[in-house]
């Protein structure tokens, strides 16, 4: 389906992104990236990650376990997003090539989009990848590759739609369009088909998933009527903070500010994305507006700014990758955008050659800085040197909450659990990292925990009351 | 030469099943196969009567191994053999209705191409091997020889009305080898709606005679539901050991929920045939589990896709409505455990569904891709067979899966217990009493497993624990009785 020059771009952009995934690695081989552990543990273990369970991702994770490129089994799991990463620049490369028909300017596009995925190529984890993978290869099989067989367009559609909340919003907002596309023109039963079989295989991971290997005891909320709850935020909130709305709030104002943000951060730009990609699937035909429609895409963009920065500003732990995302995809429209507008070339082609550059200089500048900043280097240290095959998990309980109470509850007799990886068959150790807003949450919420060590102004806590030998 | 083309379809088909099933001739007597045939007495009895007081419903299937029996006692070879031979059969027969279904009498080289691929997946898929390999599965063999030779005469039928006689005959004898047999009148329906006619009207005054029919079929099939639910008791049929997986069913709807998420295992092994095994852990789930909704919303937009699209692709329609009815008796009201051997009559519905709609054309790619599947699914089948070749090799297989399934731990430990290693039975043996503490036979393993490690105290112990409790069956009751009698008066000697 790629052409031939796609293949030797597919293998710039491998080398490329491994280039990037090599420099982001912690000390040791230890992997500390949001929820990555909870997805290798899945991956290596079953069991389930936090709702609405990832399916899709997980079975990519399991089928990946079987390749060893890494000795490290969660660094060599995180190689997968650095793949997907690889093959969705190469998707969009090709999409826009065929659509712009300037390959100089389109392949630094999707140059620049490249570095969008700074955390994606490290991570095993799912929203990045989400983002820079599926939702391209969306816009290329329904967009742009028209010899793709109509149903054949639905089948990632709906993959997509069930894999991740986030882009269940793009295809919500997408819905209505297409079915008025299809209707007019008189496609409406193909069109229905189409959603139908996208349904069917959206959810054919869950039921493989679910029969096969997600069960066991993380697996036990699902059970409970608060997963529908979750699962709902998750959707509403577009993924993030998933499990907020099951927790007792400290207030509404905080509640409702804490829902707005995560809103409008984590799905600001797919949802500012799809009214765009809706009048460029209607007027496809028309080539005048290709032009607005890159012009539309800035002034949502900069709007976009506006929930973006703030949020880059004052969280810096939750949304430090935003605002990458942000200027990697600015600058990706630019170029597009001049790919069109030959009057602005003179003036807006150094400058985004100079941001390209500024992008690249500062991926890798803050490759070695973020590398050392990760709190798992720094349990690293204050545990001593991790066995082979074990993963740190540095946080995100606030997101697993749900998962903690629930562990609790069921195991009254149970010291200690790692909530983000659910058991502590992976580290081998209970002990347990929590960040001021975590501990803040742990005391409102009368979890016992204390203080194991203090390194570098970084405090280890186990969850549990202190036993006599510790005093 | 058009012949000469048929029969070397036929010859490569029969190769192919006998290189994925020579592995099944080690085969041993397993789990149903004892209550049924090695420990029959209606069997031992040779009276025919015997027989059908024994299973009047299941007749015909049980007559076979009365045959077997008298022609070879308990040799399993000839068991196995017959086994085969109804396999090949089904394949062939399967084939033939292909050919028919396509209108093609063997001599058309593209039709003849989707027919014998979904022959030869059907006769090496590895799902198979649980019916054709475990004996006392002769039931689904057979249930599926008339099913498929009902549809065969029908299709005969549009061309001759005689052929009408011999499918109605084979639709009874059919109904006295498996109740499943009731849906092939739907299935029939099913086939005729989808591929004669679009428009109702004519299609029901056209075929008036057999809607009477399958009307009268469907009566059958709701009786015998009810008679399985235990509403209608008119016969004192055996429910079968298998069913005792579902003593702990709360209630007949949060069973029927679970089916849906049943059926979608039944899908998976279709597609990947990995991880076969005996038990399959399917927790009961109510309506309101996320699992069955979404599995219901699955199964749904699969029917609405396939219904819009009935007139381009009306093999996936025919294909998918194929496996639901035929999945249906087994695997929706009636209690009955998650199966392979229930997959027997439902895949070849699977197999028209992907075939015809993916693959129906003969070209260099899919012939390629086909005949490598055919090939993995051989060796996959060769290799799973072995695994019938010792109960203790299966289960152990099965607890890999399951470690904490109460059965399979009960299997893996009487498996060690019929190798008189009581010792590396204690533990399973122990295990599946803690699973399920009420149930009567498991004290009364561990109490042979005691009694034959020689700890008779030990034995009586559990004996007594085994009295304690009730069971179902009356004959669990009175072994009980016996070993306890027999326990003491070693004691006392």
């Amino acid at each position: 389906m790629l052409r031939p020059l796609s293949a030797g771009a597919a293998l710039f952009f491998l080398v490329l992104i491994q280039l990037i995934f090599r420099l982001q690695f912690g000390p040791g081989g230890v992997l500390a990236e949001a929820d990555s552990a909870k997805f290798v543990r899945v991956a290596l273990e079953g069991g389930c990650p936090h709702t609405p369970l990832f399916p899709l991702y997980t079975l990519l994770l399991r089928f990946f376990t079987h390749f060893k490129f890494i000795d490290e089994p969660g660094a060599n799991l995180s190689l997968l997003s650095a793949i997907l990463v690889s093959l969705g620049c190469v998707f969009l490369w090709d999409a826009l090539s065929r659509r712009f028909k300037d390959r100089f300017f389109t392949f630094f596009a999707v140059l620049a989009m490249s570095f969008l995925p700074f955390i994606v190529t490290a991570a095993t984890e799912v929203t990045p990848v989400s983002l820079s993978f599926c939702l391209f290869f969306f816009a290329y099989a329904v967009f742009v590759n028209e010899s793709v067989p109509l149903y054949l367009k639905f089948i990632p559609c709906g993959l997509l739609a069930f894999h991740d909340p986030l882009a269940l919003w793009f295809f919500a907002l997408l819905f209505p369009f297409a079915a008025l596309y299809f209707f007019r023109v008189g496609k409406c039963k193909d069109f229905f088909a189409g959603t139908a079989l996208g349904i069917a295989c959206g959810l054919l991971p869950y039921l493989y998933a679910v029969a096969s290997f997600q069960r066991g005891e993380s697996c036990e909320y699902l059970r409970r009527e608060d997963f529908w709850k979750s699962l709902f935020c998750a959707v509403l909130n577009g993924q993030f903070w998933s499990n907020y709305f099951v927790m007792p709030p400290s207030s509404w104002p905080m509640r409702l500010a804490d829902l707005g943000r995560s809103f409008l951060a984590s799905a600001a730009l797919p949802l500012f994305a799809a009214p765009i990609l809706l009048l460029g699937l209607f007027l496809r035909k028309t080539e005048r507006f290709l032009s607005f429609e890159l012009a539309t895409f800035f002034a949502a963009l900069l709007a976009a700014l506006l929930f973006i920065i703030p949020c880059y500003v004052f969280y810096p732990l939750q949304w430090f990758w935003l605002l990458e995302a942000y200027l990697a995809i600015f600058l990706a429209c630019s170029f597009l955008y001049i790919c069109r507008s030959e009057a602005m070339r003179p003036v807006l082609c150094p400058l985004l050659f100079l941001g390209v550059l500024v992008l690249f200089a500062h991926s890798f500048k803050k490759a070695p800085e973020r590398r050392n900043s990760f709190e798992a280097a720094k349990l690293a240290q204050a545990f001593g040197a991790l066995t082979h095959g074990s993963v740190l998990v540095t946080g995100d309980v606030y997101t697993d909450g749900e998962y903690y109470r629930y562990h609790l509850a069921a195991h009254p007799k149970l010291v200690a659990k790692n909530v983000a990886v659910m058991d502590e068959v992976v580290t081998g150790k209970r002990n347990f990292f929590i960040s001021p807003v975590v501990k803040g949450y742990l005391e409102e919420q009368g979890v016992p925990f204390h203080l194991v060590s203090d390194v570098d102004g970084l405090a280890v806590y186990e969850l549990g009351e202190k036993t006599d030998g510790e005093e | 030469m058009k012949s000469k083309r048929w029969l070397f379809d036929l010859i490569l088909l029969l190769l192919l099943a006998v290189a994925a099933y020579v592995s099944s001739f080690k085969g041993t007597w397993q789990f149903d196969d004892f209550r049924c045939i090695v420990d029959n007495e209606a069997l031992r009895s040779g009276s025919l009567l015997n027989l059908w007081r024994f299973s009047p419903g299941r007749f015909l299937a049980f007559l076979t191994f009365w045959l077997n029996y008298r022609f070879c006692a308990l040799d399993i070879f000839w068991y196995h053999l017959v086994n085969l031979f109804i396999h090949i059969l089904n394949g062939f027969l399967f084939y033939w209705f292909l050919l028919l279904l396509q209108g093609a009498y063997g001599n058309n080289e593209e039709k003849r191409f989707p027919a014998f691929m979904c022959a030869a997946l059907f006769l090496v898929h590895p799902v198979q091997t649980q019916a054709v390999t475990y004996i006392v599965q002769r039931l689904e063999l057979l249930c599926f020889t008339f099913m498929i030779a009902h549809l065969i005469f029908l299709l005969l039928a549009l061309r001759n009305k005689l052929f009408f006689i011999p499918a109605v005959l084979v639709l009874i004898a059919g109904l006295f080898c498996k109740e499943n047999m009731a849906v092939a009148p739907l299935i029939a329906l099913l086939g005729f709606f989808v591929f004669a006619s679009a428009d109702l009207k004519p299609f029901l005054a056209k075929y008036k005679k057999y809607l009477i029919l399958a009307a009268a079929a469907f009566v059958v099939l709701s009786l015998l539901v009810l008679r399985f639910a235990g509403v209608w008791k008119g016969t004192s049929f055996d429910f079968s050991p298998l069913s005792r997986l579902y003593a702990d069913t709360p209630d007949i709807f949060s069973y029927f929920a679970t089916q849906f998420k049943v059926w979608a295992v039944y899908l998976r092994l279709c597609f990947w045939p990995f991880g076969l095994r005996l038990e399959y852990d399917v927790p009961l789930e109510g309506f309101a589990s996320p699992w069955v909704i979404l599995a219901i919303v699955f199964w749904l937009a699969l029917a609405v896709f396939a219904w819009i699209n009935r007139k381009r692709w009306p093999y996936l329609a025919f294909g998918l409505g194929f496996f639901a009815l035929s999945l249906a008796p087994a695997a929706t009201l009636i209690p009955n455990g998650l199966y392979e051997h229930r997959l027997y009559c439902a895949l070849p519905g699977i197999l028209i569904a992907v075939v015809f709609t993916l693959f129906p054309k003969k070209n260099l790619y899919n012939a390629v891709f086909l005949i490598v599947v055919i090939l993995l699914f051989v060796f996959l089948s060769f290799r799973r067979n072995f695994y019938w070749s010792d109960a203790e090799l299966i289960w152990r297989d099965n607890l890999q899966y399951s470690p904490e399934n109460f059965r399979v731990n009960a299997n893996v430990g009487q498996a060690l217990m019929g190798k008189e290693r009581y010792l590396e039975a204690l533990p399973y043996l122990k295990k599946a009493i803690e699973l399920r503490p009420q149930t009567v036979e498991a004290h009364y393993n561990l109490a042979c497993c005691l009694a034959g490690m020689g700890d008779l105290k030990g034995a009586r112990e559990e004996l007594l624990a085994a009295k304690k409790l009730k069971s179902k069956l009356p004959e669990v009751k009175r072994l009980v009785d016996e070993a306890l009698k027999e326990i003491d008066q070693a004691l006392g000697e």
